[in-house]
């Protein structure tokens, strides 16, 4: 390839250049750049100790986050699995779960919000169960609990689908032959299943950690006590205007996000050239 | 197939009323005019169309919900051809140098907070002078559209045979002529599928439009947050613009993929 080639394909790249250089790098370097000059970088470590705000909100945002995966994974890979052995009424279930992704993420936080209110269906049904048991009436409202149930909903289907697609590509031959040689459904699992399929389980994994951890508008509308870290970065941006504040909470932030992506995209590169498995 | 059956008839009821009962709860709360008080708490006594009634009739929500559709046709076509060259560069193997790390390229906007782009973007806006206006949000709207475009073009592009493009070359075809006329027509179910990921990429879209954009600028998403507990708990109008969201572009997405046969893969 000649050296004016390569300058061609390099101009053809270039729109998009321009355009993550000025609303995506720019706004980054921002970030980066007013949190160490403006804020300095002393006063936004000091943010995060212990015993601060900061820090018990982001703590408390990466568990919350962390069991919405943990559950959506089990829950969508379980899923994904008895669809693949079963093979009935797939291509029904498919479209059903894959409704929730085409939901706006505001008005998952409004429906689930209704649901979970103390008059909500959710929590109403779930508390004349308990009392009529004889147990305490419980709330869902500002607790982790209620962002889990909202996040669920939305990455189940997540996880469903991309181990869903790594499933149905293992060579059904080689689960005829374990078949016949008497494996049982759980060797089955334990021996072809998981092993063909633990690059997509992980990646389905990070970026629905990643979604988790950064998405505003679920835990903004539910609401928390402490508060969501990014819900926290948008009412200091919005109701304190301090922007230095919120651009070093970002950066620690933003460094966690991208480790995280990183982890994501070399795995869905290494997916995409392995053919799913 | 038989065996299965009957786990397969629970797996698919159980899963279709755990997705569609909270949507049906939206549905019901944008219809139910009034509810009964102690008793029969769970049903409503009147139902009406009286909280669409009041969406339309509210100019200033009549105003987002016209906005929502506007931003977010501008931002499908905008972030269509922002990629078209890119896409056709890496799709088609003209780059063969760091290839993974175009592809990458792309995906970037997913992995970066909106909230954290937000707090970047406040400053540059302020300078630029694109705080509060039009173009102002279909830029910011159009960060995070660009990697579900990005991937949906490459593939389309890839999906192409390159000898083609080699035919059309030995006619005299160059550069663009060849994107038009070789590419386009072929690329039209990947620039549907692209295009309508734009579109609900931007009506799902809320902080960038609250920081950037409101109060000259709101859209449905933002008034649906302001009913839904942000201002105040008025879950007939949220539930009402919620359904106005949400019913059109289920609707759209299934006709599309109906006529076209291809499969829009959010994820």
């Amino acid at each position: 390839m000649s050296m004016d080639e390569r300058l061609k394909n390099f101009l053809y790249f270039s729109p998009l250049l321009i355009f993550f250089a000025v609303v995506l790098f720019w706004p980054l370097f921002n970030v980066f750049y007013t949190s160490s000059k403006e804020f300095g970088l002393a006063n936004a470590l000091a943010l995060f100790k212990p015993d601060k705000y900061a820090w018990k909100s982001l703590i408390f945002t990466i568990r919350v986050a962390f069991v919405s995966t943990l559950l959506s994974a089990f829950f969508g890979y379980s899923i994904a699995l008895i669809l693949v052995m079963r093979k009935s009424y797939e291509n029904v279930i498919i479209q059903v779960l894959r409704v929730p992704l085409f939901v706006p993420y505001i008005v998952i936080g409004f429906i689930w919000r209704a649901l979970l209110a103390p008059k909500g269906y959710v929590t109403m049904i779930l508390n004349i169960l308990l009392t009529k048991l004889g147990f305490e009436p419980i709330n869902f409202m500002g607790k982790g609990i209620s962002i889990n149930i909202a996040h669920i909903w939305l990455y189940i289907p997540m996880i469903f689908i991309i181990s869903y697609a790594a499933l149905v590509k293992i060579n059904p031959e080689i689960i005829e032959a374990a078949r016949s040689l008497g494996a049982s459904g759980w060797v089955i699992i334990k021996k072809i299943y998981l092993p063909l399929t633990w690059r997509a389980l992980i990646t389905g994994t990070s970026i629905v950690f990643l979604a988790a951890f950064v998405g505003v508008s679920i835990p903004l509308i539910l609401g928390s006590e402490p508060t969501y870290f990014p819900v926290y970065i948008y009412y200091i941006l919005n109701q304190e205007f301090d922007i230095a504040k919120a651009s070093a909470m970002s950066m620690v932030f933003v460094a966690i996000s991208m480790f995280l992506g990183y982890i994501y995209f070399t795995l869905s590169i290494r997916l995409r050239r392995g053919g799913y498995q | 197939m038989k065996r299965g059956d009957k786990v397969g008839i629970i797996l698919a009821s159980l899963l279709a009323f755990y997705i569609f009962f909270p949507l049906g709860v939206m549905i019901l709360e944008s219809l139910a005019t009034q509810w009964y008080r102690i008793q029969k708490w769970w049903a409503p006594e009147k139902v009406g169309i009286k909280w669409y009634v009041q969406v339309f009739q509210t100019p200033e929500i009549f105003k987002a919900i016209w906005m929502t559709f506007v931003i977010a046709i501008t931002v499908a076509v905008f972030v269509i051809l922002l990629n078209l060259l890119p896409a056709y560069v890496i799709g088609t193997g003209k780059i063969k140098f760091g290839r993974d790390f175009f592809e990458t390229f792309g995906s970037i906007p997913q992995t970066v907070p909106a909230v954290a782009l937000g707090v970047g973007m406040l400053p540059v806006y302020s300078r630029l002078g694109w705080l509060y206006t039009f173009h102002g949000i279909v830029l910011a709207h159009s960060v995070g559209a660009v990697p579900y475009v990005f991937r949906n073009l490459t593939n389309g592009f890839a999906s192409i045979d390159p000898e083609l493009e080699e035919a059309a070359k030995v006619f005299g075809a160059k550069g663009l002529t060849i994107i038009r006329k070789v590419y386009l027509p072929l690329l039209k179910p990947y620039l549907a599928a692209a295009g309508v990921l734009a579109f609900a990429w931007s009506i799902n879209e809320f902080v960038l439009t609250m920081l950037l954009g409101y109060p000259t600028i709101a859209t449905i998403a933002v008034k649906v947050y302001q009913n839904a507990g942000g201002y105040y708990w008025a879950p007939h109008l949220a539930g009402a613009l919620s359904t106005l969201l949400v019913v059109p572009s289920l609707i759209l997405i299934f006709l599309l993929e109906k006529y076209t046969g291809i499969s829009l893969q959010r994820v």
